[in-house]
């Protein structure tokens, strides 16, 4: 197991390290616990929008300096947004993780907001949108389905936002956004590679400890109503040359015991050339030209889903029954050792490869923290799925995938 | 309460860090093997490597090396598809064939426990597969409707469309799938192909991960015994250099929402002494997200989301392309913009400062692409394909570091002066009207065509 040290400064920020000097190189994720769940009806797509703010500069670091700065040492620096949360990451020769760190802690506390920066950002956004969204084929439909699948505005609507949004926003509500969000109590600081524990833990201090705290907010409650009736739904694509099908059902939360059963399902059903779904319907029947979904686990509302591709001449509604006999399949039939135990292999095959990326590390580190309050989270992962049996399986497969339950999205060509 | 430093830390003394390190050797056979040990982990990769590729395509047959690389997943010598796609699966295995113009790969990667059976894996996807003519017709529908699904991407079609229009009719300038070609290939064509790419004479096994050498030639001689270096096929030519004249190419596509625009030139094989100043040239225009492309168009006009350029040099020759997307009212400023941005490093005009930067990033991001076992492995494939010295890899970051402002200077010059440029914009007809005039400013002439055409 990986040696980890842990430690939270007096205002709340948590700062995790995982030493690995097998390169000289480290990765770094400060991951903000804000994501598009916290927006509101008419504030879609802020936490986004404001991920690509934290790029425009701050009191010592000028607009691009930053990415000048990274790359100048053949560096890496990005951010992404998901509902959960947004992540700043970065990876840098190992003697240069204080200038990171300080770059970070610059942006935390002085950020560059101005009319200007936020124009300039409303505009690559909105063109984000148009090229991820609007001109991608299924890309409404993908917006569409979590809108169906959700009753509440936290999870029904898209990370990126909606379009008359993103264009309303204004510099107050930036500037409010960054205050409510973005304190070191809600911050979670991972750094994976080639460490010095004393030194960086001396520099986090030095840097981000005068922070004050923020003031205190109401914890996120989100929970949906258990889904009692299949609503099935279709829209017509004219981007699309084939149909396509999307079927939701209502899945645990992280967190839960049975968290771990899911990502069993998941592997069996989608991962691999002889997983089930992929072999009888991609291989074997071709009534799907590409499969993919899986568990979509949040710390609120959360979804199982599949999205397929049909042949030109493929039935959505045909193709969507066959789908729930292989889910009902997982309730009548018990999952046989060796197929369990191929999935285990599988699972640790994933999770060794993964563990070659230190950026991807840094990730799930603080991930783990942030999600599960548990830096150990990751390395008890292949344990716990171990313990995974079929009548797990079964328990799982009976509960929480009901016929009644459903959503559909079938897609139609133009 | 602390006071924050208007300067970063002092940074610590850097650790030196070398390309690690390759033992090759020679079987009774012939074949070559090159053994990379990366000790970190316990995982490894097998490649087994191929000097040639789609180039062997029958012209009206295109997309037959599309469909091998799919069937050679179908069965071995040991295993039909289920089996082997259960067997894989069972140990965690990941096979993946891939079949390029000039090249192809069969690579599996293992946990280190499975290196036998990866090899031995590798060695029968290779040169023993089934390619059963019942996979062929699955095959066949499976990739008729990505082929399908792909000429609904216009950015995808873009790029394929300004390769037509750099390198023509020379296999760099096909697509990978044609509607036709997909429907023509028969067994035979899959067969025959196999039979001219997966030559032993013209291949190298890569091994790199938790491994000693003598452990792989242990595990060779074992299991790949039966394999003979001496050549199995008729004796074939490279391709003549590729040509092209500047022009603008406006490919429709109704109903787009945005229009994909891209230039492009000609450039040189990777073997050719410019590539790496042409390297760093690429990198100062559009190499990232401080390029002059990404700060210009992104961060200071907001006209597109994203915008890099890149340079891809394969065996016989290679281009350095730009491209982007834009919405319909952006169009006139982007190619304003972009246009400026390239006739500006067509001139040769790059700073010391930017010459700088971009040395310190190559120089200094190469231990990361070098740091998993992927990465290795593809450096190594590339060192044996394009015949670089075997200290390539060792030397890299000090041949960087002697590119002069000179050699950039020149580099940029030579090959992307205006008279080299093609342009391709995918939209729909309506706006590609609308910016006609702006399109005739940019040298050579201007074609449209449909978007599917180059694919039907």
């Amino acid at each position: 197991m990986a040696d980890i040290h842990q430690t939270t400064l007096p205002n709340g920020l948590r700062v995790v390290l995982c030493p690995d000097d097998s390169v000289p190189l480290v990765a770094m994720s400060m991951l903000y616990d804000v994501g598009s769940r916290v927006e509101e009806a008419g504030s879609s797509g802020f936490a986004h929008l404001f991920e690509h703010m934290m790029f425009q500069g701050s009191r010592h670091v000028e607009k691009g300096e930053l990415m000048r700065r990274v790359h100048a040492l053949g560096g890496h620096a990005n951010g992404s947004t998901s509902r959960e949360r947004t992540n700043f990451y970065m990876s840098l020769p190992s003697h240069e993780l204080g200038l990171g760190l300080w770059m970070e802690a610059d942006r935390l506390r002085s950020l560059a907001l101005s009319t200007e920066n936020l124009e300039n950002q409303r505009q690559t956004v909105l063109e984000e949108r148009l090229q991820r969204v609007d001109s991608t084929p299924y890309g409404e439909a993908h917006v569409k389905i979590n809108e169906l699948s959700y009753t509440q505005f936290a999870y029904a609507h898209p990370v990126i936002g909606y379009r008359e949004d993103i264009a309303s926003a204004g510099l107050d509500d930036i500037q409010a956004f960054h205050e409510a969000w973005y304190r070191p109590e809600n911050v979670v600081l991972a750094i994976v590679g080639d460490v010095e524990i004393e030194r960086t833990l001396d520099q986090a201090h030095e840097l981000f400890a005068g922070l004050p705290r923020g003031e205190s907010r109401p914890l996120l409650q989100l929970s949906e109503p258990r889904r009692m009736q299949t609503s099935v739904h279709r829209v017509r694509d004219g981007l699309a040359h084939m149909p396509a099908l999307f079927v939701n059902h209502q899945a645990v939360p992280y967190g839960d015991p049975d968290f771990f059963v899911y990502e069993v399902i998941e592997t069996l059903l989608f991962r691999g050339p002889s997983s089930r779904l992929i072999r009888r319907m991609v291989i074997e029947e071709s009534t799907a030209v590409q499969v993919t979904g899986g568990y979509e686990a949040h710390r609120g509302p959360s979804l199982f889903s599949l999205f397929a591709v049909l042949p030109e001449d493929g039935e959505p509604a045909a193709l969507a029954e066959v789908y729930q006999l292989e889910l009902e399949r997982l309730v009548a039939e018990p999952v046989g050792e060796q197929e369990l135990e191929k999935v285990c292999n599988q699972l640790r095959a994933n999770r060794l490869f993964g563990r070659e990326a230190l950026l991807g590390r840094a990730t799930s580190l603080s991930r783990s923290v942030l999600y599960h309050n548990d830096a150990l989270w990751e390395q008890r992962y292949l344990e716990r799925i171990a313990r995974v049996t079929a009548a797990d399986i079964q328990r799982v497969a009976a509960r929480d995938f009901d016929p009644d339950g459903r959503v559909i999205l079938e897609v139609v060509t133009a | 309460m602390m006071t924050f430093p208007s300067s970063p830390p002092d940074a610590s003394r850097p650790k030196p860090w070398v390309f690690p390190s390759t033992v090759v050797r020679t079987l009774s056979n012939g074949v070559q093997v090159a053994v990379v040990r990366m000790p970190a982990l316990p995982i490894v990769t097998v490649r087994w490597c191929f000097l040639s590729g789609r180039l062997h395509e029958v012209p009206d047959k295109t997309g037959t090396g599309f469909l091998l690389q799919r069937l050679l997943r179908h069965g071995t010598a040991d295993f039909n598809s289920s089996d082997l796609a259960r067997h894989l699966d069972r140990r965690g295995i990941r096979l993946g064939t891939q079949v390029s113009v000039d090249s192809a790969v069969v690579s599996v990667s293992a946990l280190r426990e499975y290196l036998g059976e990866a090899i031995h894996i590798a060695n029968d996807v290779a040169f023993k597969p089934l390619l059963p003519e019942s996979a062929l017709a699955v095959e066949r529908i499976r990739a008729l409707q990505l082929h399908q699904q792909a000429t609904s991407q216009v950015e995808a079609m873009a790029n394929l469309w300004m390769s037509h229009s750099l390198y023509g009719d020379h296999p760099y300038g096909r697509p990978v799938t044609t509607r036709a070609g997909l429907k023509n290939a028969s067994i035979d064509d899959l067969r025959a192909l196999h039979a001219q790419i997966c030559d032993p004479s013209r291949s190298m096994l890569i091994v790199v991960g938790d491994v000693e050498p003598d452990e792989v030639v242990d595990v060779l001689a074992r299991r790949v015994s039966g394999l003979k270096a001496a050549p199995s096929c008729a004796a074939w030519s490279p391709p003549p250099a590729p040509t092209c004249q500047p022009q603008v190419l406006l490919v429709e596509r109704p109903g787009a929402e945005q229009v994909a625009m891209g230039v492009g030139a000609l450039t040189m094989p990777r073997s050719h002494p410019d590539f790496l100043a042409l390297r760093t040239v690429n990198h100062i225009l559009g190499g990232g997200a401080s390029s002059r492309l990404f700060t210009e168009l992104r961060e200071r006009q907001g006209l597109t989301y994203g915008v890099y350029s890149q340079l891809d040099c394969g065996l016989w020759g290679g281009d350095l392309t730009a491209s982007m997307s834009v919405a319909p009212d952006k169009v006139g400023r982007a190619i304003g913009a972009l246009s400026a941005q390239m006739e500006r490093m067509g001139t040769g005009d790059v700073a010391p400062a930017e010459l700088d930067a971009a040395t310190d990033y190559l120089v200094g991001s190469f231990p990361q692409r070098a740091s998993g076992l992927a990465g290795v492995s593809s450096l190594s494939m590339a060192a044996w394909l394009h015949q670089l010295p075997v200290s390539v890899w060792r030397d890299y970051q000090a041949t960087l570091q002697a590119i002069t402002m000179d050699d950039v200077e020149a580099a940029a010059r030579r090959w992307l002066s205006p008279d080299r440029l093609c342009w391709v914009a995918a939209g729909s007809p309506e706006v590609l009207d609308k910016y006609l005039p702006e399109f005739q400013t940019l040298g050579g002439p201007v074609q449209r065509v449909e978007m599917a055409s180059l694919v039907d």
